[in-house]
């Protein structure tokens, strides 16, 4: 049990390509963190070098107390988990997980408790003589897990463990090593490019991009209030709506305007467009899918809510339907009720639910609210 | 194999001759007598032998010896056998490796082989210490698959693989390999992939060139630490330049401009471009960022070097020049 401390880390490969800016960030003991952004923006960088696959060029890391940045991957207290694995395929499942101990030499009696432990954590005892062949792609996946929980780690490094497996599977996996990480009370780093995995499994997570953090969080929190443009696009599928307005004040009021349209802004949302100087100026307004509304119910409540859109494509997604649309030369998706009456085709009033609205500057995309 | 050798020795004591295991080529490579291990027997003299291993064509052989001596100690040896078979394929790869593979004996028994596809990996590792081990997981990872050899040589591990043309399986066995030696051996290795060849005297040309790939991985810092050489022409190409001719050629494309517009940002906007086949939306997709922004990126390459990598020609022009740069020297 540990936590781990990274202070001004930084990465530069040879051939001069800096992965990794700056990355601070305090994990807890405990703590289920998980790393997410899209391709290439430094996760398994990160990840690597907090195990010691990978030098780090300058900063601090810390594992409990321990400053590890010379310290040998295996002396750091940690088990990986990696997206291709492959189980020895004469050996039963009790010899799968025992090999790397017996690598590195563990007395058998030790072996053997931790072997049992572990299944037993797993929900695999029943399995132990089992040949990798006459297991389900499950089983295998907790095998694989298996092989790490041996080790008995401070702190568990896992890149993109479910990657490989099939949809189904991978959902069912999620909350298997949710539920572990519970059962564990061990440290868990996670790296994932998919921003859904990251939602559901980590306590909390890190959105990186080009090498550098841009935001920390739990996942709700995210998601409620993304610091910049780019956390706002990436975090929540469909991807959150941006349109081009202008804030203008009239009579008191506070709009939203764009292309001979306009919306009005909350009071409480106005009056920090004042504090911060956007009045007058060009912003990104941000709305979400689920607060755009095609309803009767929404539009009677909020008459002043609405905008004509064009619909393009409807799609039935079980309980919702998403909404392609066009709205004032803008593609914007909305999630609503199953029940909607839209056609493709069609222009129908839109309802923008204003007090759920987010605005970013349009320079520097960081968030206004 | 020791089991194997003692039982021949035994045998040897029993009727006073020396008794040999000998591959179809004609290697011996188990003998009573341990100085006769690695010598060559002329087919001719195959007559005082006798099948013991028909899948991997094993030969028993008693110089001088009976029939009845030969039938009865090779039913003492065949149960050895199989014990050996992997050490002595081992050997045959390891000569094929070296180039000292002499192929002896009456062709019709490499036939089978001459027709068959094989490509080799090379495996190295970041350190040493972790040698045997990595072995020993490799082996057993492919356990019972009877189209990989995997056999120590120099300081490399070498995977020797009967080929099916499926580059994506090859690829994710590297990927397996490479993936199990970090989480299980805490270290890393670099992994090289060469061609397909046809003919088993062709697998050291597979090997040289995954050790090539390896070499110019890291000559140019490619990502991944997975090296298929069927996809680095360039890379090979540029790697025969001297270094102040490429530096040279470069600067002409580039026109010093390098340090200024090609950071880190702009690399990765060109590696990802480049790999989704100069497609504007999906490289903006993946770079999750917005297509006029990748667009802007392009431009400003234009207006610094000339180039709009969105033409083929360019984009070479440009995927070169940034090679020549690239290279480090090592
Ligand atoms: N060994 C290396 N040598 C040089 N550059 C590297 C190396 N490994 C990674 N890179 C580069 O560093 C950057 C970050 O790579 P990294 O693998 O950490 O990204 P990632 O976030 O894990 O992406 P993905 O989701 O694709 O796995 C990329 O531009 C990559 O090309
Ligand atoms: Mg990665």
């Amino acid at each position: 049990m540990a936590k781990v401390t990274l202070k001004h880390i930084y990465k530069t490969y040879p051939g001069n390509v800096t992965a990794v800016k700056d990355f601070n960030l305090e994990i807890d003991d405990k703590e289920f963190v998980v790393l997410v952004g899209p391709s290439g923006c430094g996760k398994s960088t990160t990840l690597r070098m907090i195990a010691g696959l990978e030098e780090v060029t300058s900063g601090e890391l810390y594992i409990g107390d321990r400053f590890v940045n010379d310290v040998a991957p295996k002396d750091r207290d940690i088990a990986m988990v990696f997206q291709n694995y492959a189980l020895y395929p004469h050996m039963t499942v009790y010899g799968n997980m025992a090999f790397g101990l017996k690598l590195r030499k563990t007395p058998k009696p030790e072996i053997d408790k931790r072997v049992k432990e572990a299944a037993k954590i797993l929900g695999i005892e029943h399995l132990l003589d089992r040949k990798p062949k006459a297991l389900s792609g499950g089983q295998r996946q907790r095998v694989a897990l298996g092989r790490a929980i041996v080790r008995e780690p401070k702190v568990f490094l896992m890149d993109e463990p479910l990657s490989n497996l099939d949809a189904k599977l991978r959902v069912q996996m999620r909350t298997e090593i949710a539920k572990l990480h519970k059962r564990l009370e061990t440290t868990f780093i996670y790296v994932t490019h998919d921003q859904t995995e990251a939602m559901t499994m980590g306590s909390r997570i890190v959105v990186m991009k080009d090498g550098v953090i841009k935001q920390v969080g739990s996942p709700q929190y995210v998601y409620d209030h993304p610091d910049n443009l780019f956390v706002a696009g990436f975090i929540g599928s469909p991807q959150m709506n941006f349109i081009n307005t202008r804030s203008v004040e009239k009579d008191g009021k506070m709009f939203a305007q764009f292309d001979g349209s306009s919306l009005p802004i909350p009071d409480d949302k106005a009056s920090i467009i004042r504090e911060k100087g956007y009045v007058g100026k060009d912003v990104v307004m941000g709305i979400r899918p689920e607060n755009l509304y095609d309803g009767e119910q929404f539009l009677k409540e909020h008459p002043d809510y609405i905008i004509d859109a064009k619909v393009e494509v409807t799609e039935l997604m079980g309980s919702e339907t998403y909404l392609y649309l066009n709205v004032v030369n803008t593609d914007m998706i909305a999630r609503v009720d199953s029940q909607s009456k839209s056609k493709t085709g069609e222009t129908i009033k839109l309802g923008f639910d204003m007090p759920k609205i987010h605005m970013f500057d349009k320079e520097t995309e960081l968030s206004i609210f | 194999m020791k089991s194997l050798r003692s039982s021949v020795k035994k045998i040897s004591e029993v009727i006073k001759k020396d008794v040999d295991i000998l591959d179809s080529y004609g290697n011996i490579v188990c003998s009573s007598n341990a100085s006769r291990e690695g010598n060559f027997i002329e087919s001719a003299e195959f007559k005082n032998s006798m099948l013991i291993d028909p899948k991997y064509n094993f030969y028993m052989m008693i110089e001088g010896g009976s029939d009845k001596e030969i039938s009865l100690a090779s039913m003492i040896v065949q149960d050895k056998i199989y014990e050996g078979t992997a050490d002595n394929y081992q050997q045959f790869l390891i000569n094929i490796l070296k180039g000292s593979y002499m192929p002896i004996g009456s062709d019709e028994k490499i036939d089978g082989l001459k027709d068959k596809y094989f490509i080799a990996y090379c495996i190295k590792l970041l350190t040493s210490e972790h040698f045997d081990n990595a072995y020993s997981l490799i082996r057993n990872s492919f356990y019972g698959d009877s189209k990989k050899w995997v056999l120590p040589f120099e300081d490399k591990i070498v995977i020797v693989k009967e080929a099916d043309f499926e580059f994506d399986e090859v690829k994710s066995d590297a990927r397996m390999i490479k993936d199990m030696i970090n989480t299980e051996l805490y270290t890393d290795a670099s992994i090289g992939v060469g061609n397909i060849y046809k003919g088993f005297m062709n697998i050291k040309k597979s090997y040289d060139e995954a050790v090539e790939a390896v070499r110019l991985g890291d000559m140019f810092s490619l990502p991944g630490k997975i090296y298929v050489i069927n996809e680095m022409l360039i890379e090979r190409l540029v790697s025969f330049m001297p270094f102040a001719k490429a530096e040279e050629m470069a600067d002409g494309i580039l026109k010093g401009n390098s340090e200024d517009i090609f950071d880190d940002e702009m690399l990765r906007t060109i590696e990802v471009f480049y790999k989704n086949n100069l497609n504007i939306s999906d490289s903006s997709r993946i770079l999750y960022i917005h297509r006029n922004t990748l667009l802007y990126r392009l431009e400003k390459i234009q207006k610094a070097t000339g180039l709009d990598i969105r033409k083929f020609q360019d984009a070479v022009t440009l995927k070169i020049s940034l090679l020549l740069k690239s290279r480090r020297q090592i």
